[in-house]
């Protein structure tokens, strides 16, 4: 592989909470509008041209707020607020990485999406789950 | 056409290991090198059985080779729940 | 036919059939089709060794091998399909 690597903590917010490219579109545009927040169904239309189905937005968000990156308000309105310093500063990493180095943040994501659904091919053959 | 088939099968086995070959370098979980080696265990046997034809496939004992790979499978599976499998990469 | 011998081809029904069943709950728990796929291949294999138990321990007197051949072939190439498709972006 090349030798980049994103930072550990970026990449730890990348397996927890941005499982496809589009999440990671859909968590950018939260990022940088903190003091906006949005409905499901106006973020997918705040994505185009990317096209999401509103039932994946609603996965996404609930992932996000469920990883602290975004609080919901009332109405079910979602709005980026990291949870905690290290969050933020994951947060920051992500965003630099998006502006600084599109292709690696990009094949990052395959390639932990990619490692994470071979591992549950191990993990299947856990008797007890962890969660 | 039984012969082609055992061939057949002989490379599916072998392709299959290379692939959990890669995965286990991908993920480093122990399950991945197990079944890598229990599945080219399977293609060794699969071949040397086509290639000593019907006769000897009765008498049994090349698939002891086989039965080795499946029981690969089963200590990976044991390994993978007594000592826990491994967390995170 | 060695009590050994019955104990090991039962050993390898086990292992697939186990295989089988843990893969597809992780199926019906994730919904990755990669499982799905690797669980289809588990059953190919099942079948196999039943068959190959059949043949070469219940009923010396047939032979199977096409049978058998073809629940491996069938299974494998769901894992390899599910491998080349669903394991790598």
């Amino acid at each position: 592989m090349n030798g980049f690597e994103l930072p550990a903590d970026v990449r730890q917010l990348i397996r927890d909470s941005v499982p496809t490219p589009d999440a990671l579109e859909a968590l950018v545009l939260l990022v940088r509008n903190p003091a906006q927040s949005r409905t499901a169904e106006e973020m997918v239309v705040a994505m185009l041209p990317i096209v999401v189905s509103e039932s994946a937005m609603n996965d996404y968000l609930a992932l996000f707020r469920s990883h602290g990156l975004v609080v919901e308000q009332e109405g079910a309105r979602f709005a980026h607020q990291p949870a905690t310093p290290g969050v933020e500063a994951a947060v920051r990493g992500l965003l630099k990485a998006y502006n600084e180095r599109p292709v690696t943040l990009i094949r990052t994501v395959y390639a932990i999406a990619d490692s994470k659904r071979i591992q549950s091919f191990a993990d299947a053959f856990k008797l007890k789950k962890d969660e | 056409m039984v012969d082609f088939m055992a061939g057949g099968v002989a490379v599916t086995y072998v392709v299959a290991g290379v692939y959990f070959f890669r995965f286990w370098r991908k993920t480093r979980d122990g399950l991945f090198l197990s079944f890598a080696f229990a599945f080219w265990l399977l293609a060794l046997n699969q071949t040397i059985v086509t290639l000593l034809g019907a006769a000897d496939e009765r008498s049994g004992n090349a698939y002891l080779l086989r039965v080795l790979g499946f029981l690969l499978i089963l200590w990976a599976i044991v390994q993978k729940n007594v000592f826990g499998g491994r967390k995170g990469t | 036919m060695t009590t050994f011998k019955i104990i090991i081809y039962l050993g390898a029904v086990f292992t697939s059939l186990a295989c089988m069943v843990l893969l597809y709950r992780e199926y019906r728990r994730t919904r990755l089709r990669l499982l799905l796929w690797s669980a289809l291949c588990f059953v190919g294999l099942t079948l196999n060794n039943i068959l190959l138990f059949a043949d070469l321990v219940v009923f010396p007197g047939l032979d199977l091998r096409l049978v058998r051949l073809l629940a491996a072939l069938i299974g494998m190439l769901f894992l390899l399909y599910g491998f080349i498709w669903e394991a790598e972006t």
